[in-house]
């Protein structure tokens, strides 16, 4: 029982790093990007040849997320040049095109199987602290989700990046009148949701093996941890994403295999939809007619 | 006599529908190769179920991801009842559609809290809960591989995908009379806002139930025909991607419009057959053709092919619209004037959480009357309106119209309940109800007085066709009587602010109500036009015996044009009387006035 929570909050901490990602973007851009999980998958795929040909982990770390948040930067030049800034939903059918290009041009390059990943710096040793088993991997899982979320809200709420990224959020026009760049903001915030993307496809990837569609399989996960949490704040999308892993592991644990989990987050979402749409941890926006 | 008058619109309508439709499935069936026939009939089944996706995203703007849920309740229902019971064809296609029908009801109940993309999420959770059923669900669903299809009768494949093609064309002329509907009208409305919609007279919880329960019966109306085209159903079949791929046909094709549906259900279903001999690339040439119809046309393709035709060939140019028939309603006077108090507020509190914006109000609108409610900013003026229509709950007192009590502090009635009681307000921001010409906004304030069913609204029976009759005569007076400048054909989103102003002031007399509320009906206006407007506001009063409550900031014309006027100031009134004693009143000049 212990195990299986603990497990849920590791793997938690991935779903919730992504999640983070997502809220990071949507915040001053607007958009919910569906492709998200390609991000995670670009970075495993470009880790694999580095991990083949270990020479250095902290180098290979560095580049892997740089390597990312461009591959965020290129997302954020289509969405912000390309596309009208109008209907939601078409931005969200966009973003999910791009996702799906991704996908296929990577089945097309890599092959659609699955490619084990050498781990080289989650350490696979397995210990035992008061009954319950944990894996190396585990822990760094939950060491680097708290360091970054430390990080994070520290540009946010103490750097004047910070402030620009605030003030973007609130109303993009009247933060171009007090001399900010609503582009630049809106571009850094990709880049961060990219990095931190790019990061949780770094730990996934000696877990599961890489394969074009491994990104699917955290998108959604990541959108309802991403929602619990209330959709703006940082710290919610983190804790909404280790709740998520934790009513996953349960249900796998109680109601046996297959998408049973997948059933579980989804009903704990709509309840807490129902029960609290903004979510915990959200702002309640209001709007005047 | 001739046979088209003696059969009545409708009958001859649908006999030429029916015609279309024999054909079309003659010609999927015998017209085509083998391999052509397997594709015509995948994409009309896709296609159905795209009109019906449409009508939920495109027309009401909620958002779903359930559609293949539905069609897996259809194909797998049709199935089970075949193998299963002594029901035959008939149970195997209605039974599913009336289970996807209440699942669909259910699941719209939703729709009353969530919106958008939250609502997209939530509907995510009924479609992977119908994945598990499918693959957990026993030697009921084929223990998780799914089942070959009975067969009925002796139907060959070849046969079901002409059915299917027939099927699409009878649901596309559905959907098509939705659209130009008064319901139609109403979904557009409650896309943009639907606080708008309900004080526009509309129940928007049996809307929007009811748009999700028929969008479900025409998915699992496709999932049905889908198994019997496809040969046989398995949990795959009904994943994410269906969903996706749904929501792609009817971007693709352009939101809102049924032809939009189709054309995107046919192009991006042959593409992947020109790509075929691609091999892996064809994945990367949809994905791309996608998202170049996003960037290049984010409207979709119909629309724009609409737009250039129209251009081409001039005579399908928009027709100015005309009355039908003698006015059968004049608008300058209630048809039913009734004698109880037109509005009156009895000790009104209203809070938010700790803040109290309307803090004991007490007034009363008098009959023929036009009564003004000026104040400060903030000082409870729009809170009290809103308290009238039921956007916010009471806190302590009540509030009467035409003698009935519509708001109490323990229980808040809905807008359209207490526009049912013979009331019509305008809003701050107006807002006419984004895809609709001039007319068709100004017809969405008879909502209320036509039939807006969406079964008969889909059959476009002769009780919906007088309707229709009726509300575009009502609307044009209505036009005509705020004076409308510009053609009743131009689309709202050409109108300027001015122009959508008169627009929605129709939209409320359209509606014949006998009470009238205007929330700053002045502001971004000009002053003649503003005069103009008071003018006509006195005349509806005065001489039409109407009542009206009018919040304004504009203190000149509130004292040139109203019988009675109300001084509010921080949730409290500071004076009522007529305009004289008003402006000699010492409290209003120090408070609002700024007079010292």
């Amino acid at each position: 029982m212990g195990t299986v929570i603990a497990s849920g909050i590791a793997s938690g901490c991935l779903i919730g790093l992504v999640a983070m990602g997502i809220v990071m973007i949507f915040r001053t851009s607007g958009i919910v990007n569906f492709a998200q999980g390609e991000l995670m998958t670009l970075a495993a795929y470009l880790y694999l040849p580095l991990s083949n040909h270990h020479i250095n982990s902290a180098l290979e770390i560095v580049l892997v997320i740089v390597l990312g948040a461009v591959a965020g930067l290129v997302l954020f030049l289509i969405t912000e040049f390309l596309l009208p800034r109008a209907d939601t939903l078409i931005q969200i059918m966009a973003t999910f095109a791009l996702s799906l290009l991704i996908v296929s041009v990577l089945a097309k390059t890599e092959g659609s199987q699955t490619e084990p990943v050498a781990n080289w710096f989650q350490g696979g040793t397995r210990f035992t602290v008061w009954g319950v088993h944990l894996t190396g991997a585990q822990v760094t899982q939950v060491i680097v989700m708290l360091v970054l979320l430390g990080a994070v809200s520290f540009v946010l709420n103490r750097t004047e990046l910070g402030h620009a990224v605030e003030a973007v959020t609130e109303d993009r026009r009247a933060a171009s009148l007090c001399g900010i760049s609503p582009r630049a903001t809106v571009a850094a915030s990709w880049v961060i949701g990219a990095g931190l993307t790019a990061l949780a496809g770094l730990l996934y990837a000696p877990l599961s093996g890489v394969t074009p569609s491994m990104g699917a399989n955290v998108l959604f996960p990541a959108f309802v941890g991403a929602t619990i949490g209330g959709f703006v704040s940082l710290t919610g999308a983190a804790l909404g994403g280790v709740a998520v892993g934790v009513v996953g592991g349960l249900a796998n644990y109680f109601l046996g295999g297959g998408s049973v989990s997948t059933v579980a987050i989804f009903v704990v979402l709509i309840l807490v939809l129902l029960f609290k749409p903004s979510g915990f941890g959200g702002r309640v926006l209001l709007s005047r007619v | 006599m001739n046979i088209a008058t003696r059969l009545g619109a409708p009958a001859w309508r649908w006999l030429a529908v029916i015609v279309i439709a024999v054909a079309v499935g003659q010609f999927t069936q015998r017209g085509l190769s083998s391999y052509g026939n397997f594709v015509a009939g995948t994409i009309a089944v896709a296609a159905i179920a795209a009109v019906g996706l449409n009508l939920l995203v495109g027309n009401a703007g909620l958002v779903s991801l359930a559609t293949p849920a539905f069609m897996a309740i259809g194909a797998y229902g049709a199935g089970i009842v075949l193998q299963h019971s002594p029901l035959g064809i008939t149970g195997a296609v209605l039974i599913p559609i009336a289970i996807a029908t209440v699942v669909g009801g259910v699941v719209g109940l939703l729709a009353l809290r969530l919106r958008g993309f939250y609502l997209g999420l939530a509907t995510l959770g009924l479609l992977e809960a119908t994945q598990y059923v499918l693959q957990q669900g026993g030697s009921l669903v084929g223990s998780g591989y799914g089942f070959p299809m009975p067969a009925v009768g002796s139907i060959t494949a070849a046969q079901w995908s002409g059915i299917a093609a027939s099927v699409l064309v009878v649901v596309v002329a559905i959907a098509a009379s939705i659209r130009r509907s008064a319901v139609g009208r109403g979904l557009a409305l409650l896309r943009q806002h639907e606080t708008v919609a309900g004080c526009a007279g509309m129940n928007v919880v049996r809307l929007k139930v009811g748009v999700f329960a028929v969008s479900a019966g025409l998915g699992a109306l496709a999932g049905v025909l889908y198994g019997f085209v496809q040969g046989a159903v398995s949990p795959d079949q009904f994943n994410l991607t269906l969903a996706v791929s749904q929501l792609a046909y009817i971007v693709f094709g352009g939101l809102g419009t049924v032809a939009g549906a189709v054309i995107g259900s046919i192009v991006l279903l042959v593409l992947p057959e020109v790509f075929h001999g691609l091999g892996q690339n064809e994945g990367i040439l949809n994905a791309a053709v996608l998202l170049g119809v996003l960037i290049l046309a984010p409207q979709g393709m119909f629309p724009l092919v609409d737009k250039y035709a129209r251009r081409l060939f001039g005579r399908f140019r928009r027709r100015e619209p005309t009355r039908a028939v003698a006015v059968t309603a004049p608008v300058g006077a209630p048809t039913t004037p009734s004698t109880g108090t037109p509005i009156r507020f009895n000790d009104v509190t209203v809070r938010y959480g700790g803040v109290v914006a309307v803090n004991a109000f007490s007034a009363t609108v008098r009959r023929g009357t036009v009564h003004g409610l000026i104040g400060p900013n903030g000082a409870g003026k729009s809170s009290a309106v809103g308290a009238l229509f039921g956007l916010v709950r009471l806190a302590g007192g009540e509030i009467e119209v035409d003698g009935r009590t519509v708001q109490t502090s323990g229980r808040r009635n809905p807008p359209w309940t207490v526009a049912a009681a013979g009331i019509g307000r305008t809003f701050q921001t107006p807002h006419a109800g984004e895809g609709l010409t001039a007319l068709e906004a100004v017809q969405n304030g008879v909502f209320r007085g036509v039939p807006h069913g969406l079964v008969r609204a889909g059959l476009r029976t002769s009780a919906v066709l007088a309707g229709e009759v009726e509300a575009r005569d009502r609307a044009l007076t209505a036009l005509d009587l705020v004076r409308f400048p510009v053609s009743a054909a131009t689309p709202v989103t050409e109108l300027t602010l001015g122009e959508l102003r008169r627009v929605e002031l129709a939209r409320v007399l359209a509606g014949d109500p006998d009470v009238i509320v205007l929330d700053e009906p002045t502001s971004g206006m000009e002053l003649a036009d503003a005069d103009a407007l008071f003018e006509l506001l006195n005349g509806l009063a005065h001489d039409g015996g109407r009542s009206v409550l009018v919040v304004e900031h504009n203190v000149k014309l509130i004292f040139g044009y109203s019988d009675d006027v109300t001084v509010m100031n921080l949730g409290e009134v500071i004076a009522s009387g007529t305009p004289a004693d008003i402006r000699a009143d010492e409290l209003v000049r120090g408070a609002y006035l700024g007079a010292r």
